[in-house]
């Protein structure tokens, strides 16, 4: 069933008007409902509520045509619409405010609006092309992905699975726990992990730093072409490290060194084991340093 | 064959500086080039000579790559896996493609997000040929055949979200 309800307004009159249009609707939802929130330029804060509605608040400008919202067979889904000729469109920015059950399914998708999400535990599936995002999740499942926004992040420390990517933004994420995969090419990255299980991360030219403690058996893989790569994360189960790079250097914290795979070849290598080597560490790059600390 | 052509010459003196010939052949010659429409060329000749040139370019450094390379300590997995990602077509066809349209796109957008982006394409492009020159010096790296392997599976896919990503406002 597709329930559509006029929001707002025509454009000319805004134009006419000469100011930001304030829009204050709701829509009833069901516990089980997604919520899809699509925006252009602007922002878009989504805030996991307790009623069982969907509550859009905020200003449009003049050159927003109207902004939907629809029941798309389940999916509750709040749309900015804007004039299709539309091409540089200086005042079609939407401020919203969206109030969803906390425990819907959240996606979003903006290109230039910055998004902040908090208080979601559903799953959440976040996408920008320029648009920085920034979310306190306690999902167990998120999806991040941004062209050049930035990314931040952070987790209520429960187990969860991300997957986060991105072009040329750069990463912070904070608490994370369960599995993390992560994808850049030029972003720097900072990743803070609790109770982590697994990582896989690829950086090309950015630079990525691991911090934080990993579960006995966790595996932890990434590597990089030109970025550095540094870990430092503590596990009671020690952990086994194999590091290996074709021009850059390696360096640990524990007074082990990086040898050179041949003698007159400037990679070096590094196959250890500290404790009972209960986690696997595996680092590759080709010109990147690496360095290797077992303790936060 | 005439008998004067038949001589034994013992020095270059005893050749004659030149030789005429038994008739003047310029006027017919001269009849033909003004006579004849020739058909305008399809191809300027400088255009065959630079395309003539640039494949002897190609075969020069495949003709380099593969004498440079140890061809003992290369197992054939790790050949298939190199000169594929370097040399297939295919390959290399849809990515520059990728990459000139991503580089249109990206020429329209905001100075700022055009700079980030710019960057990261170089980057992109920067890492598969860093590898690859690493490669060309040790054809037989493991670690190296899997960088590259990523690194352009890497380009590719983030070519493509580019591309794909809605830019227009």
């Amino acid at each position: 069933m597709n329930t559509s309800i006029p929001v707002i307004l025509l454009a000319g009159w805004s134009a006419v008007a000469g100011a930001a249009t304030p829009i204050d609707k709701r829509v009833a939802a069901a516990p089980g409902n997604a919520v899809r929130v699509v925006n252009v330029a602007g922002a878009i804060t989504v805030v996991g509520g307790t009623q069982p509605e969907v509550h859009v608040t905020g200003t449009v400008g003049s050159g927003v045509e109207r902004v939907d919202i629809v029941n798309d067979a389940g999916t509750i889904v709040v749309r900015v619409v804007l004039p299709k000729a539309t091409l540089y469109n200086r005042d079609g920015e939407a401020t919203l405010t969206v109030t969803i059950p906390a425990g819907s399914r959240l996606e979003t998708s903006t290109v230039s609006a910055d998004q902040k999400v908090r208080g979601i535990s559903g799953a959440v599936q976040l996408s920008s092309v320029s648009g920085d995002l920034e979310a306190q999740l306690a999902s167990n499942d998120v999806q991040v992905k941004t062209v050049s926004g930035d990314i931040d992040l952070q987790g209520s420390g429960k187990s969860a699975k991300w997957r986060v990517s991105t072009v040329s933004g750069d990463v912070k994420l904070l608490r994370a726990a369960g599995s993390l995969e992560l994808n850049t090419v030029s972003g720097d990255t900072q990743l803070e992990l609790d109770q982590l299980t697994s990582f896989r991360g690829r950086t090309t030219s950015g630079d990525m730093q691991l911090r934080g403690r990993v579960l006995r058996g966790a595996d932890i893989s990434y590597e990089s072409v030109s970025g550095d790569l540094g870990i430092a994360v503590g596990t009671e189960a020690g952990m086994s490290i194999d590091a290996s790079t074709f021009s850059g250097e390696i360096s640990t914290c524990f007074g082990e060194k990086g040898k050179p795979t041949r003698e007159y070849s400037p990679g070096e290598k590094l196959s250890t084991r500290r404790g009972e080597g209960g986690a696997t560490v595996r680092v590759k790059s080709l010109s990147g340093d690496v360095s290797i600390c077992d303790h936060p | 064959m005439k008998t004067e052509h038949m001589q034994r010459v013992r020095s270059l003196a005893e050749l004659p500086r030149g030789i005429e010939p038994p008739r003047d052949q310029w006027p017919a010659i001269a009849a033909q080039i003004t006579g004849e429409q020739r058909p305008p060329a399809t191809q300027p000749r400088w255009q065959w000579a630079l395309a003539a040139g640039l494949a002897a370019l190609t075969i020069g450094v495949l003709l380099g790559r593969v004498s440079v390379a140890p061809q003992p300590e290369m197992t054939a997995s790790s050949a298939d896996i190199s000169r594929g990602a370097l040399f297939d077509a295919k390959f290399v066809a849809q990515r520059n493609q990728l990459r000139t349209s991503v580089l249109q796109k990206v020429e329209a957008l905001p100075p700022a997000e055009r700079e980030k982006l710019l960057h990261s394409v170089t980057a992109l492009r920067r890492a598969v040929e860093d590898i690859q020159s690493a490669l060309g010096k040790d054809p037989g790296n493991a670690l190296l055949q899997e960088l590259l392997v990523n690194a352009c599976q890497d380009e590719m896919t983030n070519l493509s979200d580019i591309r794909n990503s809605e830019t227009k406002l």
